[in-house]
């Protein structure tokens, strides 16, 4: 059962973060990205490759690999913010679908099929609590993604710069009137969100030691865009709890073998029953008048 | 003859056609590789309707696709002394039947969200795909064609054939309310509800038609390749095949195609000229053209452009001839109350609108005008009664109401920029007017002819359109919100003419809601003052204007 948990949590906490990262975006720059896992993948596989190469400390891949996903956010932010300011939410989210397939062709190019391993961050460390031996990969991975939630939420929702900073990302326009550059914020937004999932990406892949090839991690966005949903795509704790929630939830299901080959099903239940809540008010679309 | 194909639209048709022909004369390679474009080009036309045309983003199209092949294939596998053909009509039928269940809990999910279930929806597909395994797979099963169908050539004349038909088919729902209606709910779900058309219901069908379009493709590729595993049906590919779609204006045969010429013949291309290596890049390019598409879009859509209407200031022709004016009706408040949380924003209101008048709505800014309105024809929540000829309305909805003669126009303009005037009419009144009486009252009201585009038209003929259409579905009773705002004095005027005839010429009654006193004096026999919610004044239009505490309401200058 603790197992179940745990192994749950760790893939849990992993949602969680790319989540929080796709909420952040969404939230500060007003589109909902798909493109958040392909960021993650560019940037994480880069400061694998590189550390590798340099034969570098774990740490160091770890944050060249931030640093690359920084690099990317912010280049697919400043085509956002250039090309779609002021465009409809569709039109913003479905450029961010062509960002992705951009950003997987390019990664697939560079990192082929092979499967790669991130090295462990923390070598294997276990920690008893009470007589439950508690991986410290888990920690780490679980610590992650509850810092950034409690991080970002301190940040943009109690802090003066972070409220001006939410108020100028939803009034583009009237922030660049009044000499604010709108843009530069937006892609500011994306490079964070870019580091924050590349850290997020690493973490999963060495705590779970799971070797996973390029394409198939790039699926890791459907869970993560499920956990922002969860969350509105506005509140950093939601995000993380659904995150959590859909990681414990397909733990299970892969516990009971009649289903388990279905267990990352799990969200389309989940959102469906979560929608259905979230507008089970609202009836019509777009302006009243 | 190109000029013929251009005007028409059969430019896609044509070349389809001639795709589908050239089977005959190309080697097998190259008409199994065209066979694959118009595949493609189907799995295209299904983004055509779900995305560009209801405006819903479905990433589901693939996955679709692979219901489709998978239930062709059980047939031809279990039961394969039925042939293809019913195995082709399974996987049509199939898949719709399957977005109906997908459909009904998402409908409140618009955009994004809608994106994300079908996403889902794809990966769950692909993962029974994956487990569960085509039908026969383990015992080594491959389809394979018979009889007519077993040259290449003629697989792929078939396929052209059903794209020919597809997109003919589609063409013809577009000229009728059922597929005109997938325009209306991606520019506006509440003006299609006003013209008593159901939402859900035109969801639905969108869905259920692009799914089996897709399922159709599905059960092609079958016939294509005998066998099929579920990395043809990958998630990824969904997003691979919206981008492009919405590259290339997938909405129409022609942008299909050249998406799917696209997909196939990059790769040939990039091979032919040397650099087979880069193969792979094709969907870089597709990603960049996807983008460079979408940024022309969201700049492209400028909203109308203002300009006097050409005949304002002529006089009004004598009014057309309709084949009965029906009887106007009456509506009736009785005790009509709007509340959102603490404020009422309509409170008790009792009044009637008498049977064949014009009655007019005033009160300053906020005074409740708008959600009176809303109440009236069901977009808001409210108590108290709503009766139509006596009869109580007030817990229809919105498109019960509109069925039942209750028509409305809104204050910002909610004419359908992507129909023409006719294909919007005809929307509004759910096929009602035959040609000769809608062109007498396009004619009559000063607006364009039936074949123009809405999109061309600047923002008062708009709105003479949106009066034509619901005049022309007979409403009973016609509540006009602010029909005159952003309009010049001469078209205004000419308007006022307009609605001033209404009640005697298609036998309707009349609410209208106005800020332009002067159009109200002209036009209306009877006035309604509104203020915080409260009528404070009803009877003749001028004894009433002159009210002293109807001129304090609106502070003096305005009334005087």
């Amino acid at each position: 059962m603790i197992d179940i948990i745990a192994s749950g949590l760790i893939v849990g906490a992993a949602y969680a973060s790319l989540g929080i990262g796709i909420t952040l975006v969404a939230k500060m720059s007003g589109v909902v990205s798909f493109a958040q896992s392909a960021v993650a993948l560019l940037g994480c596989y880069s400061g694998l490759a590189l550390g590798a190469a340099l034969a570098a400390p774990p740490w160091l891949g770890l944050l060249l690999g931030i640093g690359v996903g920084a690099l990317v956010g912010a280049l697919f932010g400043a085509v956002i913010a250039r090309w779609f300011q002021g465009a409809e939410l569709r039109i913003r989210s479905s450029a961010t679908m062509a960002l992705m397939i951009g950003g997987l062709t390019i990664g697939s190019r560079i990192f082929g099929d092979v499967p790669r391993e991130a090295p462990s961050l923390v070598a294997h460390a276990v920690m008893d609590l009470g007589g439950v031996r508690l991986d410290m990969g888990l920690l780490l991975a679980l610590g992650i993604a509850v810092l950034l939630a409690v991080m970002l939420d301190a940040f943009i929702e109690r802090s003066h710069a972070g409220t001006r900073m939410l108020a100028f990302a939803q009034r583009p326009v009237t922030a660049e009137l009044i000499g604010i550059p709108a843009t530069r914020l937006t892609v500011l937004v994306w490079a964070v969100a870019g580091g924050i999932s590349a850290l997020s990406l690493n973490i999963v892949m060495s705590s779970t030691a799971r070797s996973a090839n390029f394409m198939s991690l790039s699926l890791l966005i459907l869970p993560a865009l499920c956990a922002a949903l969860i969350g509105g795509f506005q509140s950093f704790y939601l995000t993380l709890a659904g995150g959590l929630v859909l990681g414990i939830l397909e733990a299970f299901l892969l516990s009971v073998p009649a289903v388990a080959a279905y267990a990352q099903a799990a969200c389309l239940p989940v959102i469906l029953l979560v929608l259905s809540w979230m507008n089970r008010k609202e009836v019509w679309d777009g302006q009243r008048a | 003859m190109v000029n013929v194909l251009k005007r028409r639209g059969l430019w896609g048709d044509a070349v389809l056609l001639l795709l589908g022909l050239s089977g005959l004369v190309v080697g097998s390679y190259q008409a199994f590789l065209l066979t694959s474009v118009v595949i493609t080009a189907l799995l295209c036309l299904s983004v055509g309707v779900t995305t560009e045309r209801a405006g819903m983003v479905s990433l589901a199209q693939v996955a679709m696709a692979g219901v489709g092949a998978w239930v062709a294939t059980w047939l031809l596998a279990r039961q394969p002394e039925l042939g293809p053909w019913p195995a082709l009509v399974a996987a049509t039928l199939v898949p719709s039947a399957m977005a109906v269940v997908l459909a009904l809990p998402t409908l409140r999910v618009r955009g994004v969200n809608l994106a994300i279930v079908t996403l889902a929806f794809s990966l769950v597909v692909n993962l029974f795909l994956t487990r569960a395994g085509f039908p026969g797979a383990e015992l080594g099963f491959a389809y394979e064609r018979s009889g007519w169908l077993e040259s290449d050539a003629h697989l792929l004349l078939l396929c052209a054939l059903l794209g020919i038909a597809i997109s003919r088919a589609l063409v013809w729902m577009e000229q009728r309310p059922f597929g005109a209606a997938w325009f209306g709910i991606k520019f506006s779900e509440r003006a299609v509800a006003a013209f008593g058309i159901n939402v859900s219901q035109a969801k639905v069908s969108s869905f259920a038609v692009a799914a089996g379009i897709a399922g159709l493709a599905g059960g092609l590729m079958v016939l294509q390749l005998g066998v099929l595993s579920s990395r043809n049906f990958e998630p990824m590919a969904s997003l691979g095949l919206f981008a492009l779609a919405v590259l290339s204006h997938a909405r129409f045969l022609s942008g299909a195609l050249i998406a799917a010429v696209l997909t196939w013949f990059t790769p040939e291309l990039l091979t032919a000229v040397g650099l087979a290596e880069w193969k792979d890049i094709g969907d870089l390019i597709f990603a960049l053209g996807a983008l460079h598409a979408l940024h022309g879009r969201s700049k492209a859509a400028v909203p109308a452009k203002a300009g006097d209407l050409a005949n304002a200031g002529q006089p009004l022709p004598l009014a057309p001839r309709l084949l009965e004016p029906g009887q106007p009706g009456e509506l009736a408040l009785q005790g009509l109350t709007v509340a959102y949380g603490a404020t009422k924003a309509v409170d008790a209101v009792s009044l009637t609108i008498h049977r064949g008048s014009v009655t007019g709505l005033v009160g300053p800014n906020g005074a409740g005008k708008s959600s009176l309105v809303d109440a009236v024809s069901g977009f808001t929540r409210a108590t108290g009664g709503v009766a139509l000829d006596g009869v109580p309305i007030g817990s229809m909805s919105v498109s019960e109401r509109a069925r039942l003669g209750l028509r409305r126009t809104f204050q910002v303009g909610r004419a359908i920029p992507e129909l023409t005037v006719g294909q919007y009419v005809r929307l509004a009144s759910r096929g009602v007017p035959d040609a000769a009486t809608l062109d007498s009252v396009l004619e009559w009201m000063g607006c364009p002819g039936a074949d123009s585009s809405i999109a061309s038209l600047d923002v008062g003929t708009r709105r003479l359109v949106e009066i034509a259409a619901a005049l022309l579905s007979q409403p009973r009773v016609l509540l006009l919100d602010e029909p005159a705002a952003g309009m010049s004095a001469p078209e205004s005027h000419r308007l006022g003419e307009i609605i001033q005839r209404i009640p005697r010429a298609f036998g309707c009654t009349v609410l209208l809601i106005e800020h332009d006193l002067a159009l109200i004096r002209n036009v209306c026999s009877e006035l309604v003052v509104l203020e915080f919610g409260q009528v404070i004044a009803k009877g003749p239009v001028e004894e009433t204007l002159a009210l002293p505490h109807v001129v304090d309401a609106y502070i003096g200058g305005v009334a005087a």
